[in-house]
């Protein structure tokens, strides 16, 4: 468990009668790129506040970099970026993160230079620095809040929404942000809307709907599981005046108009991960005259494999619905 | 430690508000006034004063007037001013600071950091507590250094009476902070320091008060006003207190009665309140989720 820099068992939170969190079971690595993501009200805001301990439990086990959340020194070595942040609007970002090194038990050699390293790190140019916060941009402020998490070099990095509201380029430059404290060993734990996002930072997500976590894994595992993609030659002939598409449908593909245009070929996909199923499948459409041109497992992108959970996760709610 | 970490920071919130700043100012250009002003006749300048203020009476009644005398006399309804008005310029320079610290964005940014949250609720209430001292000892200590320059007599009875307005001070805000971490509104901090501002004439007078109602209706309205601080007592207790140097024997020995016989119930009331409160909303920080 102590390679685990989350770990989490029957975790709950209930509100009332709402379930928040709902027996989540997760296990976050010790330096991996975590996200995770999940329709609004899925419960992220409220699993991320569990972790530091902003919210208490209502069961479950917790431990965070092998120790209670609750423990000053565990969060010491955490560093947070609220999704709402709300920095003192009268202190510069130099007065905000020697408050916050303080608070952080840093001693004020250690916080002069940590403070202008992750000042520059994040990209906040030096005559901000001594400008009042009420005053900087959304950006700006996103950038002395990431600075803030990242001050004292912590083992953990818990980003809720990072790059929201952010420009393009801007929202380029603090994913190299986060990126970089990831290759320097920072465990990331990121919530985030924008799933290109996580799909650029993170190595492992988290699906959460309705309080439950209903799918984990590695982003490409995820994204490349139950599909994949077959190109035949569209020109192909002696199919008997039947067309491409009819054919490659008798067999079970599906005409898949998201995938990426390839010259005189007609794209498909084939639902199911059977190697042998999709094989047979295949060679019935190649004795009835198609010409395969190239196959290769599917790379869903990750907002159709939320969406695909999420839908799928509805139905199932449904149908206990019906059956109750 | 991180009591006193919290503490710096709400300080410097308090001292970026233009609020404050202006009002220490304020105290510094009336502190001037007063230097001008004792450039007149002091004695001359202290009578007409008690005149002005309608305490000719007592003047009049015994012989061998001095400046103290006259100073007391008129330090008198001075110290129910500042205490007063000090209370109450404090309660809406200081209502939203907790609403503040305790706001979404903020308070997950504290609580994420290695700082308990009673720290965070202590922390916040010694802040406060100190800028207040501070504003106290700037307007108070100011007054005695120039009437000791300038009349050559230092008393401590100013310093006794801005220490009571501080006590008043630290029990009402510690309801406020207690209003704020249970609903987190400023609005509503004020409110709750106003309503104990308010209530302070009943509270000091509660004997007199209960009076006009008997039985069971007297009963539970003397539980539910007992715990409330004694203000006006205690700013009975600083009037009082500048009285004690004054050569009438008879003032100074009723003046030093009051303070044996009322301060134990006064300053440790407001003191046992002020606890129970910042106590009470540690508890209710403790146990939220935020």
């Amino acid at each position: 468990m102590s390679s685990h820099a989350l770990y989490a068992k029957g975790l709950t939170k209930h509100f009332g009668s709402v379930r928040a969190v709902d027996g989540v079971d997760l296990k976050v690595e010790q330096g991996s790129a975590f996200g995770l993501i999940g329709q609004n009200g899925a419960g992220k805001t409220t699993f991320i506040k569990l972790m530091l301990s902003i919210a208490r439990p209502t069961s479950g086990e917790l431990q965070l970099l092998g120790g209670n959340p609750n423990d000053p020194s565990i969060r010491r070595r955490v560093g947070y970026l609220p999704e709402r942040l709300d920095l003192p609007p009268f202190f510069t970002p130099v007065a905000c993160l020697k408050s916050i090194a303080r608070l952080k038990g840093m001693s004020t050699s250690e916080a002069d230079a940590g403070i202008q390293r992750v000042l520059r790190w994040v990209g906040l140019e030096e005559e901000a620095w001594e400008r009042k916060v009420g005053r900087f941009s959304k950006g700006m402020k996103q950038r002395t809040g990431l600075a803030a998490a990242l001050l004292g070099d912590p083992d953990v990095l818990v980003l809720d929404e990072p790059t929201d509201g952010i420009d393009p380029v801007g929202r380029a430059q603090i994913r190299a942000v986060i990126q970089e404290a990831h290759q320097r060993g920072t465990t990331l734990f990121l919530n985030s809307h924008l799933l290109a996002e996580t799909e650029k930072i993170c190595t492992h997500v988290a699906i959460m709907n309705r309080g439950r976590v209903v799918r984990t894994g590695n982003i490409d595992a995820l994204k490349s599981q139950d599909a994949f993609s077959v190109v035949f030659d569209a020109n192909a002939g002696a199919l008997d005046g039947k067309s491409v598409v009819d054919i490659a449908g008798v067999h079970g593909f599906f005409v898949d108009d998201d995938a990426p245009p390839v010259d005189g070929g007609a794209a498909f996909g084939y639902a199911g991960k059977d190697a042998a199923e999709l094989s047979q499948a295949i060679r019935a459409a190649l004795d009835d005259g198609l010409v395969l041109l190239s196959m290769a497992p599917a790379m869903r992108t990750l907002e159709s494999v939320l969406e695909e959970t999420v839908h799928h996760e509805q139905a199932k709610a449904a149908a206990e619905r019906s059956v109750a | 430690m991180n009591i006193i970490n919290v503490a710096v920071d709400v300080l410097r919130e308090l001292l970026a508000r233009k609020f404050i700043l202006a009002a220490f100012v304020f105290i510094a250009f009336g502190m001037l006034v007063l230097t001008l002003a004792l450039d007149l006749d002091v004695v001359d300048g202290g009578i007409s004063a008690v005149k002005v203020l309608g305490l000719g009476g007592e003047l009049d009644k015994g012989a061998g007037f001095s400046a103290s005398d006259a100073l007391a006399i008129v330090l008198k309804p001075l110290t129910y001013m500042f205490f007063y008005m000090s209370l109450a310029a404090g309660i809406v320079a200081t209502s939203d600071i907790a609403a503040k610290m305790l706001s979404p964005g903020r308070v997950e940014l504290y609580l994420s950091l290695p700082v308990r949250r009673v720290e965070l609720v202590v922390g916040t209430y010694v802040g406060v507590l100190f800028i207040a001292t501070v504003a106290t000892t700037f307007t108070v200590g100011g007054v005695s250094l120039i009437l000791f320059f300038k009349l050559e007599t230092l008393s401590w009875a100013p310093i006794a009476g801005a220490a009571a307005a501080v006590l008043g001070f630290a029990a009402v805000y510690a309801l406020m902070l207690l209003m704020t971490c249970w609903v987190r509104s400023g609005a509503l901090a004020a409110a709750s320091g106003m309503m104990v501002f308010i209530m302070s004439a009943v509270t000091s007078n509660r004997e007199t008060f209960l009076s006009l109602f008997s039985g069971w209706f007297a009963d539970v309205l003397g539980v539910l006003i007992a715990p409330l601080p004694r203000l006006h007592t205690l700013a009975k207790l600083g009037a009082n207190l500048q009285q004690v140097n004054s050569s009438k024997v008879e003032a100074a020995k009723e003046a030093l009665t009051f303070v044996q016989a009322e301060w134990m119930s006064a300053v440790f009331g407001c003191v046992l309140f002020a606890a129970a409160c910042v106590a009470a909303a540690s508890y209710v920080v403790n146990s939220k989720d935020y």
